[in-house]
This record gives C-alpha cells, structure tokens and sequence, in this order.
C-alpha cells in the first residue's frame, strides 16, 4: 500500500490522522470506564446485598426462632393438654378454652410478630372462629393445601398463605406444631400466623425493597418481595444450585441470566434468603456513566473536527499560498504575492523562495542580454564574410592587372596576399590546421622576401605528424611579423626559424630570429607605442581559450635576437 | 488568537476530568442518600368495632392522609375479643400503638398508670358539652377525647315483632314489661330461636336493673364494691325461670356468640329477637339487615335505668414518640366536617354539637334511631359512672366468669355473689 502521506493532500491527512486518533482514544476511554465501572458495580453491589441479607436474615432468623419457641410453650400448655385429654362438659369446655385463651393471649401479645394463632382440636369451640385465637376441628387440617407440609413433620413452616381477619384478608407465613396427647398421639396443631408483611418489612430493609426472595432449606418459597417474578427468581437460584456452582450454605453471589444472585444461609437457621437484581440495574449507572462520556465525547470530536479543520488549515495554507505563488509565477511580477508576518519555517521557505526568485530572474535578464549579444555577433560575423569576399576579388583583379602589366613581383605580392586572406577568413572559423597557419605565415614570408629582394630567410621545423592539430587562428603571425618589421635593422641576412617540441598534452612552438633582440624597458615602451596590440591580443585569445595550461614567453636581449615559446594543448578537433 | 484556543483546548480538557469526577461523586450521593425521612409520620392505631365502623374510620385515615401527604397509618382493628389483652400486653412492653381507642371502663387504669398522653392541649373540644368533655378526664387532666354520645338500651327485631302481630316495646316501659313481652313472643317462635338473650353475664344491663332500682352504680363514687345481693339475686333468678322457660337463650348458646358477626351474633342470625346494645353500636345490626332492627330505651322501674356516656375515646399512649401528630389527628377526627360526614354515627352521635346540628339534617332512619335513643335516655339518665381501676378487667373477665358458672349451673347464686365480691377486692387491691 502506498504511503499515504506521501498520496493525499497534507491538510486531509493531517485531519484525518488527528480526528481518528481522538476517536481512538476516546472510544477506547469509554470503553474501559464501562468495563471497570461494571466490574466495580458487580462487585460492590454483591458485597453490600451479601452484608445487608446477612443482617436481615439474622433479624428474620431471630423472629423465626422466637416464634418456634413460643409454639413449644404453647403446645405445652397444661389446659390445652388437659382440654384435648378429657371428654369435657360444655361449662368445662368453656373454661377450659377462656383459659387457654388467657395464656395464649399474653405469650402471643408479647411478640409482636405474631397475628394470630390457630388452635386445631377435635371438637373445638363452636364461638371461637373469629378474634386473635381461632379454633378449627383437627381433622380439616389434612384438606388445606398448605399445612400439608405437617403430614410427615412434627412441624414446619407454611408458606405464604390468606387468611380473613377483621382488617379483610391478609397474607400470613405460618408455623404450625403438632400437639401431643400424653399418651403420644397427635391430637391436635398450634398454627402460629405471622403477618407476611412483618417479614417483607425486615426484608425490604432500611433502604428500598428490593427483589428479594426467602425460601427454605427445601427450596420452596417461604414469602417474597418486590415486583418480581418470585418463581423465576427462585428457578435461576435453582439452576445455581443444581449447576454446583455454587455452596448454598454459606453466603455467597452469582451471576446468572441476565442477574445478580446474592444470597445468605445463616448457620442456625434453614432459611435462605435470596435478593435478585436485575443485570440491567447493576449496569444502569455504569450505562449512564458510558452514555455521558459518550455524550462528552461527541462534543469533543465535533470541537475536534472544527479544530482540527482549523489548524489543519493554518499549517497547510502557507504551503498552499506558496504553490499558488508558484503556479502563478511570472517575470513581469516584480515580487510574489506571499503571506507576510511567518517567522517560523514557514518566513524561512517564503523567503527562501523569494531569494530564490529573485537569482532566476537575474539569471534570466543575464541570459536575455547574452543573447542579444550572440545575435549582434552572428550579424558583424555575416558581415565580415561579406566584405572579405570582395577584398578578395579585388585582389585577383589586381593580381591580373598586374600581369597584364608585367609586373611579375607584385603579381606574386598579390597571390601571396589572396592566399592569406583566404586562410584569414576561413570561413569565419576560430580554429585552423597549424598547417594553414604555416601556409598563412609561408605566404608572409614570402611577401616579405621579395620585398626584401633575398634578405630574409625562413626555416620551418615543423614535423607533418604535427600539422593537423588545431591553434586559434592566428596565434603565430603577430610574432613572426613583429621579428620582420622591428627586429631586423641592418642585418645583412636575417633569419627567422620556426620549430616545434611536444610537450605530451601541450605543442610548445618557438619562433627564433637573429635580430636586434630587446631588454625589458624598451620591450614595455615599444607595447606602449604600436607593436604590442597583436601579441596582447593573443595573450588574451590563448587565454579566453585554454586558461593556465596555455603560455607564452619571450625571451630576448639586445644584439642577441629574440626567441619566442608559444604554448598550447594539443586540440585534434575543432 | 493562541490564547483563545489554548482555552477552548483547556476547557475541553476539563470537562473530561470533571465529567470523571462526577461521576463519582454521583456514586458517592447514592449511598448518602438514604438516611433522611423527609418528615414522614408513620401513627400506629387500634380500635375495637364492627365492619361498618372499621370502613368508615379507614375512609376518614384516606382522607387524612390525603390532606397530610406525610403521614401514614399502621392500623390494627378488631373486635372487642382480645382488644384489651393485646393492649395490655403491648403497654406492658412500651409498645403501644400511638393512637388507641378507648373505653370508660378501662380509662381510670390506663391513666391512673402514666399510660396515656395527657391531652389538654391541642385538641379542641371547644364545641364539645362540658359534662361529655370531663368523662374523658382523670385527676382533671384530659386523658381521653370522647367520640360520641352514647346510651345504652336495648334492640330488638322489629320485623320479626311486625310479623308476629306483636307490640314493640316502647320507651317508658318495665322491666317486668320485658320479662312478660318476651313469655308472650316465645310460644310464636320455632324451635331453636329465642325471645331474649340471656343477660346473667351481661354486667351493663344488670347496672340499668340495679339503678332502675334506686340502688345506684355497681360501685360507688369511691370505688367501692356496691351490687345489690338481693337485686342481683332477683335478677339472676329471673333469668334462670327464663332459661327453664325456653324463653331466654340456653347457655352454650349465649356463650358462643360472637357478637356483630353476622353469623355470631345471635341477633343478627335471628336466634333471639331481643338483647342488649349501645345507642353507637346500633349501625352495626343496622348495616347488616336495614330497618330490621328498632333500638329501645332501657327500661325502668322506680327511676329510670339508662344513663349517657361517651361511646368511646381517643387516647394517645405516653410512650408515642409522635404525640403531636397524634393530637393533630384525633383533633381533626373530631372537628372536621367532611370526617364526620363519613364517620356518622358509627362512634355514636358526635361530640362536637356544631357538627351535630349541621349533620342531623341529613340523618337516615339508623341515625334517628340513635339519636332517639340518646335523646330519650337524656330525659332522665342516671349520671355515669365509669368505674374504678380494674373496673374493666373485672366487667370482662370476672364477672362473665361467675355468669357462665350460673347459666351453666355450676355454682350457686349465693356462692357467686360472695365470688364475685372477692374477684372485684382482688382486682381493686392490684
């Protein structure tokens, strides 16, 4: 995959790039205040539930126990006994009864929790069926459903059941004791009838009533409380049991479907009391939490998103102001349109570019003025190549006059000239053969010769394997004219020697004569005066041309002639 | 420009950490939050009574609570069966319910113990007849808020009589009067159902024989012991012919009854067609069969046997931690209109005489009866007597004792007399 930061346009992903890491970041913020804040909750929440039924259940256990003790008393009862024992005439009974009903009425009275008790007799008082203590025939407890637990039991509790009462009907939990005869049969059941309410009060708490459930060892509900549903509660609390999951005789909480299960088994009580929440409530103020965070951090990545676009644009747009300058880059434009007040990197590169401007235009108004000149040059050149055209021509007119004349010298002059002018032109080329050369130097010489009417003479050392190579046009005439004009006076025979040595990369040609030679004074004056223009000029052509691996030296004394070096790299093209 | 968006980035910053502190903090409130009750009231409250009162008085807490969002109300109503042993119990152990209702007969022991709030203030019984006012107080102090006017008298099946072709008694008539009229209904009626109901261990009714006598209260002002050997004698006697007779109810009869029930109360199942009751009791037969029953001034002999008292009372218990709520409640019970709109008559006739006269208008037949009754009985009621200490408990349990040995035979008139003489010494000298 390709980088793409080298692919999209900065400020794109540098707003991208920014906006996801805050996303990133926040989501994995919430994510883990959820998770924790959840953990926490379980954790706290099975704690105080496992506390508080801890606390209720003793309470409830308490109230257990003291209403299985009172029924002890009361099954013990020497006129209940005596009741049941004898076959009473109605006066007996009577008393028998208020009696019962006295001592009934100050052990129950006492406690509180206790409603109202159910005697069941054979042959019970026909008035007794309404008021605090109620008489029922013995044998009617078989048909109720829920004394049915006492078939097979001495006692027991009864779970939640309806009872009428002076306050309309009201919902009791029951603990019921069979009543023995002296000689050991059962004859009659002490129902002692606590208000459900008395114990949904202590399970309710102090705090709110929650989903609590109170069930015996068995497992069959005793009373529950809250809005839920009682047997799916204890079905859960069931599957715990039967998964052996967990030790329903200690304390403890589970998760199970969707629940919190919390419970607590008190050593010396059967009961087991069992409070069930909802997951939902246990998560619902971590929900919250997650929700406002997710709130918060919605606003965060809308502050973001404009923040981000912000400074996304502020870091792009000097960039952006830079390219525009660019695209619109124009030579007329004395300066480009760039932001000012950046001192950073961004002032940096923008006056950067603008030096950088600045040199391209010099460079330009350079180039221009070069080529103006080029172009003047090439037109003084065209012009040049006319005018020795006629020179020429002329020239070998006149070498014909002269012929026609007889005049055999100048018509030799005259050839000799045509010859130099030719190779002088060269088609305006820089670069000649160093055999032109010689042939141009030959034809002065040889002009200067017949002048000199056979008192000057020439050697050419020249070897051919030398002549091919290229000089600047002209190196060599200055020399050899300025030895003819000012360096022969009174020499009945002159000599001028042309020779060459290879030095390697260089040819080092010497022009020697036997004239008058110079000191150095008068070599500065004579410059001053005429002569010095053309060596000068080839001084300045070597140089233009090859720079320091070119040279030429002179080396003369007076009376002793003058030798001249000239050197040059060898060239083999043109 | 920096500066402005280094805020903006700051404040952004903040609320992050804020919203985590928050957070917590919330958490933190929750379990604070747990203690406070907010002023609520919760008043315990017990009385005796039929349905019909119990409804109408459950009516009147709705409208209570529905004036006082704060209060709620623990009640625990029943018949007169165990009302007061449950009480006694429950003051022995300081566990009172805050509001009780209660009785003459036991007034003088539970305020002569320290068990009542005194309420002479902050209840108004401005509108209230003086001597009415005072039956509620002990030592001068007001202990008791009475309820109603009340008188006992005697009811009868008015429809059975009607039917019979029988006269019904009228006020003005004899105790000799009763006796005859029930010998002459008795041969009309099946088997099974009786003229009157057995009144030997009914000590109110013999209170009005003794006093039609001329031989005053069953005790005296000072406490002391004062039934009438011989007018007692008479009077149980009368009954035992009665009995023999098949005139009054036998006795397993008259000991099973459960009185108000509508299948106890040998009344209301049509097994006797006369017997005892209080003037604020009547609703209760009456709501049960309407216009059956008619309601009959007590008769007399040398002087008239009826008296007025006050139906019942209001009392606050000492150990109520929230005795001036309680005031507040019992002040509104009496005095407010739309409170005795609902209650009626079920307490006996009111005790404020301005709601009296404003609600008389509106009386049903049940409550002319009622008032009748009173008003009758006022012509020239003997003065009330409420009894000493112990006064109650010996009504209840002593005396009914000695009657259901008599009506079952068991004991001889002579002997009771000196066993109830003894019961009373014994529980006066508690």
């Amino acid at each position: 995959m390709k980088n793409p930061f080298k692919l999209y346009p900065i400020r794109t992903v540098f707003f991208f790039a920014v906006v996801s890491l805050i996303v990133l970041l926040l989501t994995l913020f919430v994510l883990v205040s959820y998770k924790v804040s959840v953990a926490e909750m379980q954790k706290n929440t099975s704690f105080y539930q496992q506390n508080l039924l801890g606390k209720i259940n003793e309470q409830i256990s308490m109230q257990k126990q003291s209403v299985e003790q009172v029924t002890i008393a009361m099954s013990r009862n020497e006129d209940l006994q005596d009741y049941l024992q004898s076959e009473n005439d109605p006066y007996e009974s009577l008393r028998a009864i208020s009696e019962i009903n006295t001592s009934f009425f100050n052990t129950m009275f006492s406690i509180p929790i206790i409603d109202t008790v159910d005697v069941y007799v054979e042959d019970p008082p026909v008035r007794y069926q309404e008021g605090p203590i109620r008489y029922f025939p013995f044998d009617h407890y078989e048909s109720i459903e829920w004394m049915q637990p006492l078939k097979n039991a001495d006692s027991a509790w009864l779970e939640q059941h309806v009872i009428s009462s002076p306050q309309g009907d009201i919902s009791v939990v029951s603990f019921a004791r069979k009543v023995y005869k002296r000689n050991g049969t059962a004859a009659g059941i002490i129902v002692v009838n606590t208000k459900t309410d008395r114990f949904l009060r202590l399970m309710d708490g102090e705090v709110d009533s929650r989903h609590r459930l109170l069930v015996d060892a068995k497992h069959n509900i005793i009373t529950y409380n809250g809005s839920g549903d009682a047997l799916a509660s204890l079905k859960v609390f069931d599957q715990l049991s039967e998964e052996d999951k967990i030790n329903t005789n200690v304390n403890g909480s589970a998760r199970q479907d969707e629940t919190l299960v919390v419970w607590s088994k008190l050593v010396n009580s059967e009961w087991i009391l069992i409070e069930v929440t909802p997951w939902e409530d246990i998560i619902s103020g971590s929900v919250k939490l997650a929700q406002l965070l997710l709130l918060i951090s919605g606003i965060t990545i809308v502050v973001t998103v404009f923040l981000t676009y912000y400074l996304s644009r502020q870091f792009t747009r000097p960039i952006e102001d830079l390219l525009r300058s660019m695209n619109d880059f124009s030579l007329n434009e004395h300066e480009p349109k760039l932001p000012a007040g950046y001192r950073n990197e961004f002032g940096a590169l923008f006056r950067g570019y603008f030096n950088l401007n600045t040199r391209i235009k010099g460079l330009y108004t350079n180039l221009e003025e070069e080529y103006q000149e080029k172009k003047k040059a090439e037109l003084a050149a065209l012009q040049a190549n006319i005018n020795p055209h006629f020179l020429y021509n002329t020239l070998d007119q006149l070498n014909w006059m002269a012929i026609e004349e007889g005049q055999e010298k100048i018509s030799r002059v005259l050839e000799l000239m045509g010859r130099m002018f030719r190779i002088g032109l060269s088609k305006g080329e820089t670069f000649i053969t160093l055999k032109e050369e010689l042939t141009h130097l030959e034809s002065y010489l040889q002009i200067q010769q017949i002048r000199l009417e056979g008192g000057l003479h020439y050697q050419i050392f020249i070897p051919e394997k030398y002549v091919h190579y290229y000089i600047p046009k002209l190196t060599l005439q200055p020399f050899i004219e300025n030895a003819v004009i000012h360096g022969f006076r009174g020499q009945e025979k002159a000599v001028i020697a042309i020779k060459i040595h290879d030095a390697g990369n260089s040819l080092c040609i010497v022009i020697q004569d036997n004239g008058i030679g110079f000191s150095k004074e008068t070599a500065v004056e004579k410059r001053t005066a005429d002569g010095g223009y053309g060596i000068k000029n080839v001084e300045d052509r070597l140089l233009a041309y090859f720079g320091s691996s070119s040279s030429i030296t002179i080396d003369s004394k007076p009376g002793a002639g003058t030798t001249v070096f000239i050197k040059i790299p060898k060239k083999s093209r043109k | 420009m920096y500066k402005k968006w280094l805020t903006v980035l700051l404040s952004a910053l903040m609320v992050f950490v804020l919203s985590a502190c928050s957070a917590q903090q919330a958490q933190n409130q929750e379990e604070e939050d747990t203690g406070a009750d907010g002023g609520k009231v919760n008043l315990r409250m017990v009385w005796w009574g039929s349905q019909e009162r119990h409804d109408a008085t459950l009516k009147v807490l709705d409208l209570y609570k529905e004036k006082n969002p704060n209060v709620t109300f623990e009640t625990e109503f029943s018949g007169w069966e165990g009302y007061w042993d449950k009480l006694a119990t429950q003051s022995a152990a300081q566990n009172a319910p805050d509001i009780i209702q209660m009785d003459a007969q036991y007034l003088q022991e539970y305020a002569t113990r320290n068990q009542l709030a005194d309420l002479s203030e902050g209840i108004s019984i401005e509108d209230m007849d003086e001597t009415l006012a005072d039956s509620g107080k002990v030592n001068d102090k007001l202990y008791a808020v009475p309820l109603g006017n009340n008188a006992f008298g005697l009811v009868y099946n008015k429809a059975a009589f009607e039917k019979l072709g029988v006269a019904a008694p009228e006020a003005g008539w004899t105790w000799d009067d009763m006796f005859a009229l029930a010998r002459d209904v008795q041969p009309k009626l099946e088997d099974g159902k009786y003229a009157i109901r057995d009144f030997t261990y009914d000590p109110g009714v013999y209170e009005m024989y003794q006093l039609s006598k001329g031989k005053g209260h069953l005790t005296t002002e000072d406490g002391e012991f004062n039934i009438d050997k011989e007018t007692w004698k008479e009077w149980i006697s009368t009954f035992e012919q009665l009995r023999n007779e098949g005139v009054a109810s036998p006795a397993e009869m008259t000991v099973a009854e459960v009185e108000y029930d509508p299948k106890g109360d040998l009344l209301l199942t049509d097994a006797v067609l006369i017997k005892q009751s209080f003037a604020a009791q009547f609703p209760s037969y009456d709501s049960v069969k309407p216009g059956a029953y008619g309601l009959v001034k007590a008769p007399g002999d040398v002087e008239a046997g009826g008296y007025l008292k006050p139906s019942m009372f209001w009392s606050v218990s000492e150990s109520s931690k929230q005795k001036e709520e309680a005031k507040k409640f019992i002040d509104f019970f009496i005095n407010d209109p739309e409170a005795a709109e609902i209650l009626g008559v079920s307490r006996g006739l009111p005790v404020s005489n301005q709601i009296l006269d404003s609600m008389s208008e509106g009386f049903t037949d049940s409550d002319k009866a009622q008032l009748e009754l009173v008003n009758k009985t006022a012509e020239d009621a003997q003065p009330f007597n409420g009894g000493p200490q112990g006064w109650g408990d010996f009504q209840n349990n002593a005396y009914r004792q000695v009657g259901e040995q008599l009506m079952f035979g068991v004991i001889e008139p002579d002997q009771a007399f000196e066993e109830l003489k003894s019961q009373y010494e014994e529980i006066k000298g508690r």
